[in-house]
């Protein structure tokens, strides 16, 4: 059978089709690689994988985020407008505002900086950022790393549904424990230092116990919508409340929220 | 791993990216198949481009991950982007068309064996649905190749409720790409000669002319699958599952003809003939699993149902039988036709019921118990299908014919069916604990059972006569007497042993073990002993038993990579042997049988002792390192070696293989895998056997006696070197991915073989003795493939993918030697050619896929 005299001009034929093809969509093509030349490797291009809607916006990848380095005392000259949601001491008075107190300062940091490229939407927090710097950012997070947060409670209720859910999640429905992540305590989780493990950026995640429930709530549906699914920390919670009712997370925000947070 | 199946593997893994998709996920009701794909998607993940995920190894870190052991994982890839529906349904899927085509040696029997390349429209499809909300997902896929090579996929169910499966596959094998038959009816039961051919009389230049002009074809079986199985809670500690597959394969395959052997030049008729194949495999299971706190159990039934729709082979055999008395006295009547008694249908039907009891001591308690049985109860075949006179007289009272309308009837038989069965039953008990974190320890006691209850005698009530005509008469229309049967009443048949009965082999095994692990830092050891003792029926000893002895060592490096050393040695003893335990199913045990005047000819040389329950010391090592290279590379190395030295002066007397592998894997990001490797195997098996002195049969069966005198002694060593390497190189450039693959394999084959004398080769071949020589010629296998793939993005949801493979090879068998020029030597016809001896031949495929 001779290939060069049958069947390989149908198949020259079918590659020129293609090259063609591809020239006709070059225009499109160079546009996404313009679009992930912008974004560093630690901000990669929104996966195929994810979902409708979160095509329009780019991954951040914070698998690698480094920690966090600022002046709190610098930080603290800088917090009045803060604390007049957030509290004086880092603490919120308002249940729909979160407490700062305590928080990982890295945590802090990249949400200020969400806040400010809207892959965290916030109408309040968005005009307030705008008028700081990265500077000011990293102050600020350091600032309120070193306050202390409030004891709100001094019992935990270990029978509750949100306890239950918390420690042991709800395997028939895919929810994984949140402790996992979280720390069984509820105020994160510390590397174990082992070589030749890979290193979780737990500086990233948030410390839970004692946070205001009507907030804890609020984010949880923020990440079951889709509102925040632009980081790779995003979108771990998204896979994580996709199996939450609105009971749950009430039930789990209500757990936290008696937490205490030291 | 055979030279065909890593064939198949460099097939598969170069025909799609090397990374694409994850391996199938396994439950415990997917008895129905274990693998999904072909030549042409090996893994059937059917994606034509494949790029790697962006969220890596996880979302959580960005390292690359490693097993236990140290070698790095795969870098997954991207499923397809889903889409959301009003009823908050996902979905994804692609489908997509395309051609292959072939060029060179593209017909030889190595290029196609399992994947049947041809020119042929390919298409591929895959669709998945979920439902996050509740857990509800299903999932489509398959790839055409072409009509004997596809595959088809259903998954569906409800994640921690229930999981439904469907499958329809067909996978080709080729048995031979230049078969030349003579006979008309190749795949019926009927092998009826051509013209110009006459059973029984026809002249080799006669069947030479016709294997000549036989049409040149491919013998092949494809095999058709499909199941469907469940797997369902029915409440939080109770899972039920079941399966129910089939499996049809239909074709043709290589078979046997024998007229007696026709090493006397002129006497017999060998013909290498072709047989169908029309089978049809249904397996079932059916289960119950309890998962409590404390106890854990599982009841399930097996069930396995062969069924043969073409159970006989009927065949014409051309050649002229001539006695080995000579012209002068020629067989009485013409043996020309044979029939073979094919596989019967049967039933296989097991009871299983485990348990297990969590303990103190973090320890586990199980207990398995199983009994089943084989059943097969076919009609069973007349001996022979001759009509008229066969056998041989050579004279009044001399007369050693038979009357074929005595043996072509059942009712010659002592029984019209099989009524054929075996029950067996297996008790296993072990214990597991691991009272502290550094230490543990372990006990097992196993017992086996097989019952042999088939128990048929090979009388024929219409002569009164045992046994039974061997080899459809013609060894009987040969040599004088050997027509297979004992008569009583008949001097003449008086004192012949045959066969007069089947040999129900069965046996008791029982199997103790006990070992121990420690942790200890960064060490790890084990240490097991176990006591195995084989009780068979009806074999050369009554009791077998083998100790054992295995350590091992594992040591994890600072790396995170590991080194794993393991040491096995064994002694297998057992009582005294026996070289003819067979008596009790030979015509000496009947009424009537009349000692020959020299004592019965010894059945073998008490000196031989059968591999599987002779004496033997062995021993096993391996070493196994993989070490971790930076983040993003691996170097492992592999060495083993596996001894065994059997205590026979005639038999198996040892064998020796050993080998090693070296590779080295880097994968510094997701979008560069590069991996090399090399191999090299070998192995030695060492036989040494006796040559009976045909002229001086007698009962002593010592080695060195009169009938097994040491000077007919002879051995042979049978060499194997294989050597292997390998490359593959995947790189992605943005939405493009290209892939290339380069493996190699030699295999030589050495078969030697040592003499003390001429006493030691067949007397017909004595003459031969200045081509004797050492050894066969060599045998060889050498294969070089090459493959290339390109993928790449054509828009939005259009993909596409060139791929090619290219194979060179080189093959030489001595078996085969002569078959180029023809098949017909003497009173042998043989029907395949071997496969090709040099091919250069190669496939490009072309696919493009659009995504929904």
């Amino acid at each position: 059978m001779n290939i060069m005299t049958t069947r390989l001009p149908l198949l020259a034929g079918l590659l020129l089709l293609v090259l063609g093809w591809q020239a006709a969509v070059a225009q499109t093509q160079g546009a996404n690689a313009a679009a992930d030349q912008q974004v560093p490797v630690e901000e990669g291009a929104a996966s195929d994988a994810t979902s409708a809607a979160t095509e329009s916006k780019p991954l951040q990848n914070l698998r690698a985020a480094p920690l966090v380095q600022g002046d709190a005392q610098a930080g603290a000259g800088k917090a009045e407008v803060c604390a007049a949601c957030h509290g004086q001491d880092g603490n919120a008075l308002v249940p729909d505002f979160p407490s700062l107190a305590g928080q990982p300062a890295t945590y802090l940091y990249l949400q200020l900086r969400a806040y400010q490229d809207e892959s965290r939407p916030n109408p309040i927090m968005k005009p307030l950022v705008d008028m700081l710097d990265d500077q000011d950012f990293k102050d600020l997070a350091a600032y309120y790393a070193t306050l202390q947060p409030r004891a709100t409670a001094t019992e935990v209720n270990d029978t509750s549904a949100g306890h239950s859910l918390f420690t042991a999640g709800d395997p028939a429905r895919g929810v994984p424990a949140c402790q996992g992540c979280h720390g069984v305590a509820g105020v994160g989780v510390r590397d174990t230092g082992i070589a030749g493990r890979p290193v979780v950026p737990w500086h990233t995640y948030p410390a839970l116990a004692g946070q205001q429930a009507p907030y804890i709530v609020a984010q949880l549906k923020a990440y079951q919508s889709g509102e925040r699914s632009f980081t790779s920390n995003a979108q771990i919670m998204q896979s994580v409340v996709n199996g939450l009712t609105e009971q749950d997370m009430q039930q789990i925000a209500a757990y936290l929220s008696q937490l205490p947070a030291q | 791993m055979s030279k065909s199946s890593l064939v198949c593997l460099c097939i598969g893994s170069m025909v799609l990216p090397l990374t694409a998709g994850a391996a199938d996920p396994s439950n415990s009701a997917r008895i129905t198949d274990l693998h999904f794909g072909n030549a042409l998607d090996l893994r059937g993940w059917g994606v034509a481009l494949d790029l790697p995920a962006q969220e890596g190894m996880s979302l959580l870190h960005p390292d690359m991950l490693r097993t236990p052991s140290g070698a790095l994982y795969p870098y997954p890839s991207a499923p397809l982007a889903m889409q959301q529906a009003d009823n908050g349904w996902l979905y994804s899927g692609s489908f997509g068309g395309g051609y292959v085509t072939t060029f060179g040696d593209d017909d030889s029997l190595w290029f196609n064996q399992y994947a049947d390349w041809g020119d042929d429209f390919i298409a591929q499809f895959s669709f998945n649905m979920e439902h996050p909300q509740s857990g509800r997902f299903a999932e489509i896929r398959g790839t055409h190749q072409n009509e004997n090579n596809q595959f088809y996929r259903l998954r569906a169910g409800q994640a921690g409720r229930y999981r439904i499966e469907a499958f329809y596959r067909d996978v080709p094998h080729l048995i031979s790409t230049t078969a030349r038959p003579i006979w008309n009816g190749v795949g019926t039961q009927e092998l009826t000669l051509p013209v110009g051919l006459t059973p029984g009389t026809s002249t080799v230049a006669q069947v030479t002319a016709a294997s000549l002009a036989a049409t040149q074809r491919t013998l092949r079986v494809d095999r058709t699958r499909a199941g469907v199985s469940i797997e369902g809670e029915l409440s939080r500690r109770f899972t039920a599952y079941a399966s129910l597959a089939n499996e049809q394969r239909d074709g043709t395959r290589l078979w046997g003809g024998s007229m007696f052997f026709a090493f006397i030049p002129g006497t017999g008729g060998v013909n290498e003939t072709v047989r169908p194949i029309d089978f049809s495999t249904t397996d079932t299971a059916l289960g119950l699993r309890y998962v409590g706190d404390v106890w854990r159990a599982n009841v399930s039934y097996a069930g396995s149902f062969f069924r043969n729709r073409k159970d006989r082979l009927d065949y014409e055999s051309p050649f002229t039988l001539t006695t080995v008395l000579g012209p002068a006295v020629p067989p009485a009547g013409v043996i020309s036709h044979g029939q073979f008694s094919l596989e019967p249908d049967n039933d296989y039907h097991n009871l299983r019921i485990e348990l297990s009891r969590q303990l103190g001591w973090n320890g586990t308690l199980s207990l398995t118990a199983s009994g089943a049985t084989m059943r097969q109860n076919d009609d069973l075949l007349a001996p022979v299908t001759c009509n008229g006179i066969g056998g041989i007289f050579i004279a009044p009272g001399v007369d050693y014919t038979f009357d074929c309308a005595d043996w072509n009837t059942p009712a010659a038989l002592s029984q019209r069916t099989a009524d054929a069965r075996i029950d067996t039953q297996m008790l296993d008990l072990r214990a597991v604990f691991r009272p502290t974190s550094s230490f543990g320890w372990r006990a097992s006691l196993r017992h086996y059972e097989e019952d042999n209850k088939t128990d048929y005698l090979a009388y024929n009530p219409l002569t009164g006569q045992y046994g039974y005509i061997s080899e459809n008469g013609s060894q009987g229309s040969v040599v004088p007497g050997e027509t297979g049967i004992f008569d009583p009443g008949n001097p003449l048949y008086a004192s012949y042993v045959v066969p007069i009965r089947n040999v129900p082999f069965e046996y008791t095994q029982t199997t103790a073990e006990l070992g121990a692990d420690w942790w200890l830092g960064r060490h790890s050891l084990g240490a097991t002993y176990s006591f195995d003792r084989n009780e068979p029926e009806h074999r050369e000893r009554t009791r077998i038993d083998e100790q054992r002895l295995m350590l091992s060592w594992l040591y994890r490096l600072r790396t995170g990579g590991t080194l794993r050393l393991s040491y096995e040695i064994a002694d297998r003893t057992g009582d005294a042997y026996n070289h003819d335990p067979y008596h009790a199913f030979k015509s000496i045990s009947l009424p009537g049988f009349v000692m020959p005047p020299g004592g019965l000819t010894a059945h073998t040389t008490s000196a031989m002792r059968k591999y599987d329950i002779s004496d033997r010391r062995q021993e096993k090592m391996r070493a196994i390192m993989i070490h971790p290279v930076g983040l993003a590379a691996t170097i492992s190395a592999t060495v083993y070696g596996n001894y065994n030295d059997y205590d026979a002066a005639i038999g198996r007397r040892g064998t020796w293989t050993t080998g090693g592998t070296l590779q080295w894997d880097y994968q510094p990001t997701e979008k560069i895998t590069f991996n090399a490797y090399l191999g090299y195997d070998y192995s030695h098996l060492r036989i040494a056997n006796v040559a009976d002195d045909e002229g001086n049969l007698g009962p002593d069966p010592n080695l060195g006696g009169p009938v097994y005198p040491l000077a007919n002694r002879w051995t042979e060593d049978d060499r194997e070197d294989s050597y292997n390497a390998g490359l593959s190189l995947r790189q992605v450039f943005g939405q493009q991915v290209l892939d290339i693959g380069y493996s190699f394999v030699y295999t030589q084959g050495e078969i030697g073989y040592d003499y003390e004398s001429l006493g030691a080769v067949a007397g017909t071949q004595q003459g031969l003795a200045g081509m004797i020589g050492n050894g066969f010629p060599s045998n060889y296998y050498r294969l070089h493939a090459l493959d290339a793939g390109l993928s790449t993005r054509l828009g939005e949801r259009w993909t596409a993918r060139l791929s090619a493979r290219y194979e060179l090879g080189r093959f030489a068998d001595f078996h085969y030697l002569g078959f180029a020029d023809q098949l017909v030597y003497a009173h042998r016809v043989y029907t395949d050619a071997g496969p090709t001896r040099r091919y250069d031949a190669g496939m490009v495929a072309l696919m493009f896929n659009y995504q929904l």
